[in-house]
């Protein structure tokens, strides 16, 4: 063997046990890499084109069986059970198309259209009507709904400028009425993410204050330890609160709230998105999307906490690798479920990562795909 | 008197039979062609395509339906030394990508050391080859380190004394091994793929 080939030889070795060296630092999963590939399902196949990398902020659903869903720049898309997204049709005449928010209250679809000027119109299945509502001085940025209720969220403007305070209508079928002033000085709020009912106790979450009442006695509550409320949803007598900084917090009335654990990622508090509380066979779980912001620079997906606000362990709606292959490391705005057939559907609504949806049968999940 | 001149014109011919042999050449001591020779060696690079052939579940006793892997890209940079004129000893560095049918990408090392028998059959030259060594994969935030079993053929073309083109049929045997053994999985893959290879 010449000197040459021995330099070229111990170069290769060298170079190998450099590669060894870094890869033995990393880690082995607890799924096989083999395996978790071989468990891989299409996340694909449903895949709308139109929808990749794109913002999805809105799914709703008129019964029996038309799903709406706001997705991209502003646009509303229809599908019915099993066919392909399409874009709607909105009123004609409108000179700013852009779907800013939208909600389906007692089977009727709500939308905010339009940036600076935003009108809500209702859409039963077969009617397109405008609703007159332009406060002066506000502009609507938002509709809820909880139940058959609809409620619209404006935002006051000075000089035709934000401000940030908030204002909350209730919808009672002919007009808009005022139930929180988020204007007065020590009572504003963050806008609503979310409103949810109990006994027609209705609950919103704005920031450090959660809104709760009866329509024509809504009140701010302040959330004691302090945190700020990202969503709320109703269950079983408990209203469930998300929080930006990884808790999720109870209370039954409100006068007294517990609190989780802090569920971190990398050390560092969550940023939970609007929770859902979904109920499949024996089980109830809640679902509460993650966004980046606080300490996290990305999303991650959603978490499954139990009733008793312990993290489900494994994933119990879809696999491990169907999670990491679908929506984990995303940020989720909210993950809506709907009846459909004798199972329901949960969609999940990413920032940048289009709409996704996992259907459960009555039997198993589908696992999570693109739609 | 015509037989004498007869008689001496064959005697001047034996005669001179031996002068005339003096004038050829005597014939070379023979020495068999032989490719390469103890102290060669060959340093090829090489790309092309990974292709998935299987995972094997040996839990289930049986192949997974589907390997849910795309044809990927392949290289490798090898050196081989030749012991003699016929085998050859020597390693690859070697890295694939492969796309996963959930849009993940498995990057995967197979670093081997590996006999090479060279048959000559100017100028080309047939190698086939086994080794041993390891399969450094990753996919996402998961690494692991396993065995790894080569085995497959070159065919080489030589185009000059110096550069070689080769063809490359090699297969990849992986088996995955982990503490909770519902994860082991066996991979078969094949690389397809061209060289271009330096004699030394």
């Amino acid at each position: 063997m010449t000197r040459k080939h021995h330099k070229t030889g111990n170069t290769l070795v060298l170079v190998s046990l450099a590669l060894i060296a870094v890869f033995s630092a990393c880690r082995a999963g607890p799924v096989g890499i083999f395996a978790s590939i071989a468990q891989e399902t299409d996340i694909n196949a449903g895949r709308t084109q139109a929808f990749t990398d794109a913002n999805a902020s809105f799914v709703g659903k008129l019964n029996p069986g038309n799903y709406y869903a706001i997705v991209g720049t502003g646009i509303l898309y229809e599908r019915t059970i099993g066919g392909n997204w399409s874009k709607s049709s909105i009123p004609s005449g409108l000179s700013d198309a852009y779907a800013l928010s939208a909600t389906v209250a007692d089977n009727i679809l709500f939308v905010v259209l339009g940036v600076d000027a935003p009108i809500i119109y209702s859409y039963d299945g077969t009617t397109r009507t405008a609703i007159s509502f332009t406060p002066p001085t506000e502009r609507i940025v938002r509709v809820l709904s909880a139940g058959t209720q609809l409620f619209a969220i404006t935002e006051r403007l000075e000089n035709g400028n934000s401000t940030g305070k908030y204002l909350i209508y209730s919808y009672d079928g002919t007009n808009f009425d005022p139930e929180y002033d988020g204007t007065v000085e020590g009572d504003e709020i963050s806008i609503p993410n979310s409103v949810t009912v109990n006994a027609g106790t209705y609950w919103f979450d704005g920031g450090s204050k959660a809104i709760t009442g009866a329509l024509g006695a809504f009140d701010a509550t302040t959330v004691s330890p302090p945190h700020k409320l990202t969503g709320v949803v109703y269950h079983d007598g408990v209203i469930y609160a998300s929080t930006s900084e990884g808790r999720i917090l109870t209370t039954v009335d409100g006068t007294a709230w517990t609190t989780s654990s802090e569920f971190e990622n990398n050390g560092e508090p969550i940023n939970f998105t609007v929770p859902t509380i979904v109920t499949y066979g024996p089980s109830t779980i809640l679902l509460v999307g993650t966004s980046s912001g606080g300490m996290q620079s990305t999303g991650s997906g959603y978490y499954e906490i139990t009733l008793g606000l312990v993290e489900v362990s494994p994933r119990a709606i879809s696999t491990a690798t169907n999670f990491d292959t679908s929506i984990n490391g995303n940020s989720l705005i909210g993950l809506p479920q709907f009846v459909e057939g004798s199972g329901f559907r949960v969609f999940a609504l990413t920032v940048g990562n289009g709409l996704w949806s996992n259907f459960y049968n009555g039997t198993s999940w589908s696992g999570w795909a693109r739609e | 008197m015509r037989s004498a001149h007869i008689v001496l014109l064959f005697s001047l011919a034996v005669l001179a039979l031996p002068l005339a042999a003096q004038d050829i050449p005597a014939p070379l001591a023979t020495t068999p062609y032989v490719a390469f020779e103890k102290g060669d060696g060959i340093l090829s690079l090489t790309l092309g395509t990974k292709l998935p052939l299987g995972i094997y579940d040996p839990n289930a006793g049986a192949f997974e339906s589907s390997t849910n892997m795309k044809p990927g890209f392949a290289f490798a940079l090898s050196y081989v030394h030749f012991l003699n004129d016929d085998w050859a000893f020597g390693g690859d560095l070697a890295g694939a990508f492969i796309g996963t049918l959930a849009e993940r990408r498995l990057f995967m090392a197979p670093l081997a050391l590996r006999f090479v028998r060279a048959f000559s059959l100017d100028p080309f030259i047939i190698a086939p080859t086994a080794g041993l060594g390891m399969a450094i994969t990753s996919l996402g935030e998961d690494k692991h380190i396993d065995m790894l079993f080569k085995v497959g053929s070159s065919f080489y073309w030589r185009a000059t004394s110096d550069i070689s083109y080769g063809l490359n049929l090699l297969f990849d045997i992986v088996p995955q091994l982990y503490k909770d053994s519902a994860q082991n999985r066996t991979g078969f893959f094949m690389d397809a793929t061209l060289s271009v290879a330096y004699h030394l």
